[in-house]
């Protein structure tokens, strides 16, 4: 695995005050890394530091083997997609414009602007022959940072930064546009850092987990070991105050209870919740996971429920 | 007060005036937000520096506009510079301020997402910061628009023409309607002004952006269009507020358009007061004007005491005018007769029936109530000179210049200070009584103008001179009672009087 961002000692000081302290992390090359923490953790400084929105006041930061200070700022931040959890679009143009921003900056064609619009529009549940022209004020906050998101990764950047992009949404649109970040991660194999302060939509979304306190980075894992071995104590009440939904459990971690099959099947990472319908018609799922392709029935997901319930 | 009769009389003159106010109200208009947009966006990155910036643009809307117009005469003359450059100073604090806050009060995470995506200084203002200020903006231009309108009717006082023309000549004239005419054609083009910028505010960005950069095409190609034309020399001719120099230089332009030579003939009417005009003159922004001979030794000459003590024994103020004047490079021509100068008022009835003829005969009046205005009551030239060279005590009421006349007609007095030549006294049958003592100094009228300019021009100089000795009080009453009362155009009234006398005849 290539690293794609790397934090090297780097401190962020505010009159004195350590927001960041002394952080060494390495983020891979096509992982959905997730920065979790209280407010006031330090976990969006450390993400904007990445896009130079915020200069770090000691130490490095390396994006692609290089300090982010030799780009030149603005190819560096059309590189990097941004969602805001404001989400931030820009009223005065439609739905369309706001997506094809960055595309525009980068000069590329017209009609590839247009086409490239119309699919993202298309391929989340936005039509864009309805959409395009219509002004953010009139779509719902849900349909607002789907396009927040398509904004972001409508210039084919190798790397997605998102700021608690859903915590200001009803637990509905959260919940799917989580699948949709799941989705678009497992289709364009980009690299996404994602912060939040909920711990149950980071064990939800990341492949690996960096836990945030006071500045410091207290733990850097796959949600599994982060639940088996905790790093101290904080982080074991953290990640049990994490009432976490049997349902939206990733399949991956059902694995054991399936039976091992040949062939593909859906993404390991989706929550059990969204296979439950596609089990009732035809008895049973196939999933893809990393170790292996396993067989889910009825039968299996009726056990895990028991084991942990 | 016939609103309706005046409006239909005056529509031509409502229409050009119109004119005159919308350009300049736009030139300044455009000149203000080309300077005060630009000006609040810089002050963005320069927060210490916009403060001490809102608060000057403060105190410059502070200064009263009749000020800062006279404070701008010395450095740009008179006429639509001035007014337009008062204007831009009054539009620059609301639009300015709008633009300032407007963009300062953006709400910073469009900042920061303009930042994150990547834009330049220049699109993050184009395609985002702008855009969403444009309403704040937009409204400070409305604000200014109404204001300028508003503001721009003090351009008549300078000679820039304009709806205070008319709201000028009313209050001079006494005539309401005029002043209403004038009031509201202001007041509704400015709504109107208003309200069209409303509804561009309606209109994306992008189409705002084309109709102010169509406008200042379309102002500079005027301009442009104005200053290439190839033109035939041009007399300009100005006059002060009233009827009185509105005749007269419709007389002056009928007289030099009689020689036929190949020249334009432009009249600035009501173009303002002595110093004013005297200023135009002097730099070269008119070619003559009526002036009267009292006016310049008072006004615009310093007589020796030598010369002032014989002014005050009743010499021919004339030579002595034009002596002085010449050391400034200015002739006044030969004057008329008619002395426009204060007079005694009485009602002819009174003047037959106690055989009033001078200001002496008065104190056959049993009991006179005079109605004096009260400048004229405290002058040593005015009453206080009356009552010492006539030995007269009166008992004095003061009243208004409006009202004067009024209390003098429903018999409340029986003298009124007035002028020699006021159309009421031909209007109401009154009489100006005479002065042989010589009390009130002498104002005779005649064209003033550069003596170089004279020497340039000796054929016109000497039609103009036809009028030398000509036009009694009486015939300049009637005059000024056709124009003010009758409501005839000067023009008609003027060349009706010329070819009377067969002033336009070349033969003479």
């Amino acid at each position: 695995m290539t690293d794609l961002i790397e934090f090297a000692h780097v401190t962020k000081t505010y009159h004195g005050d350590a927001v960041v302290a002394d952080l060494n992390l390495t983020v891979h090359a096509g992982e959905l890394f997730v920065l979790v923490g209280e407010s006031g953790s330090g976990k969006t400084t450390t993400l904007k530091m990445i896009n130079r929105l915020i200069e770090p006041s000691a130490g490095q930061i390396f994006f692609n083997g290089q300090p982010v200070t030799d780009y030149p700022i603005r190819k560096l931040r059309w590189h990097i997609g941004y969602v805001l959890q404001q989400i931030a679009l820009f009223p005065t143009m439609t739905v369309g414009q706001n997506v094809a921003l960055i595309p525009e900056m980068r000069h590329w064609p017209k009609s590839q602007v247009q086409k490239r619009v119309n699919e993202l529009l298309d391929a989340v549940g936005l039509p864009a022959a309805d959409y395009r022209e219509r002004m953010p004020k009139a779509l719902s906050g849900g349909e607002q940072q789907r396009v927040g998101i398509l904004r972001a990764f409508a210039g084919k950047p190798p790397v997605v930064l998102m700021d608690e992009p859903f915590s200001a949404l009803d637990p509905l649109s959260r919940n799917q546009l989580q699948e949709l970040v799941l989705r678009l991660h497992q289709e364009l194999g980009l690299t996404i850092i994602f912060v939040t302060h909920d711990m149950n939509e980071a064990l939800r979304l990341g492949q690996r987990i960096g836990i945030m306190r006071e500045g410091r980075l207290l733990q850097v894992a796959t949600p599994t070991q982060i639940a088996e071995a905790p790093a101290t104590g904080w982080v074991a009440d953290f990640f049990s105050g994490a009432k976490r939904v049997l349902l939206d459990t990733p399949l991956a971690e059902l694995a054991a209870y399936g039976t091992p099959v040949q062939g593909s099947g859906v993404s390991a990472q989706l929550p059990l919740r969204n296979v439950l319908t596609q089990i009732t018609q035809t008895q049973y799922v196939t999933v893809a996971a990393k170790q292996g392709t396993f067989k889910l029935d009825a039968q299996a997901v009726l056990q895990f429920l028991a084991d942990k319930a | 007060m016939n609103l309706w009769q005046t409006f239909l009389d005056k529509r031509g003159d409502l229409l050009l005036a119109l004119g005159q106010h919308i350009q300049i109200s736009l030139i300044a208009l455009v000149i203000a937000v080309a300077i005060a947009v630009p000006l609040g966006i810089w002050a963005q990155g320069h927060r210490r520096f916009a403060q001490t910036l809102l608060q000057l643009t403060g105190i410059l809307q502070t200064i009263p506009s009749l000020a800062l117009l006279g404070l701008l005469i010395p450095f740009v003359g008179i006429g639509t510079t001035p007014a337009i450059i008062a204007l831009v100073v009054y539009a620059l604090l609301p639009i300015f301020q709008n633009t300032y806050v407007g963009l300062t009060e953006i709400d910073p995470a469009y900042q920061e997402a303009a930042a994150a995506f990547g834009m330049s200084r220049w699109q993050k203002l184009r395609r985002v910061e702008l855009p969403l200020a444009l309403p704040v903006i937009m409204g400070g231009i409305r604000t200014a628009t109404v204001l300028i309108i508003g503001t721009a009717t003090l351009a008549a006082l300078i000679g820039g023409g304009g709806l205070g023309n008319f709201i000028l000549l009313g209050i001079n004239r006494n005539d309401a309607a005029l002043t209403l005419i004038g009031a509201l054609a202001s007041a509704a083009l400015a709504l109107v002004f208003s309200a069209g910028l409303a509804l561009i505010q309606k209109l994306r960005f992008r189409y705002v952006a084309y109709a102010l950069g169509a406008l200042l095409v379309i102002g500079g190609g005027v301009v442009g269009y104005q200053a290439l034309r190839p033109k035939p020399e041009t007399i300009t001719i100005a006059g002060k507020l009233g009827s009185e120099p509105e005749v007269l230089i419709n007389m002056y332009k009928d007289l030099i358009e009689a020689g036929h030579e190949n020249v334009r003939v432009v009249l600035k009417p009501n173009f303002g007061q002595t110093s004013f005009l005297y200023a135009a003159l002097k730099s070269d922004k008119i070619d003559l004007y009526p002036e009267f001979t009292g006016t310049v030794v008072t006004s615009l000459v310093k007589p020796s005491a030598k010369d002032k003590q014989a002014l005050a024994n009743g010499a021919n103020s004339y030579p002595i005018a034009n002596r002085l004047l010449a050391k400034q490079g200015m002739i006044l021509q030969k004057p008329m007769r008619y002395n426009n100068t204060y007079a005694l008022v009485v009602r002819q009835a009174d003047a037959q029936r106690y055989g009033l003829k001078t200001i002496a005969d008065l104190d056959r009046i049993p009991q006179a109530q005079a109605g004096f205005d009260l400048e004229f009551a405290n002058r040593a030239d005015g009453y206080q000179g009356v009552k010492q060279a006539y030995g007269l005590d009166l008992k004095l009421h003061s009243l208004d210049a409006s009202l004067r006349y009024q209390a003098l007609v429903k018999g409340q007095v029986q003298v009124t200070d007035g002028y020699s030549t006021d159309s009421q006294i031909a209007q109401y049958h009154l009489l100006a009584l005479q002065d042989p003592k010589h009390v009130f100094a002498t104002y005779r009228g005649a064209p003033l103008m550069r003596s170089r300019w004279a020497q340039q021009h000796p054929a016109m100089v000497k039609r103009l001179n036809r009028l030398a000795n000509k036009i009694t009080e009486t015939d300049m009453q009637q005059m000024n009672y056709a124009v003010n009362v009758q409501k005839q155009s000067a023009a008609k009234v003027a060349k009706q009087y010329l070819q009377k006398h067969g002033l336009l005849k070349e033969a003479q």
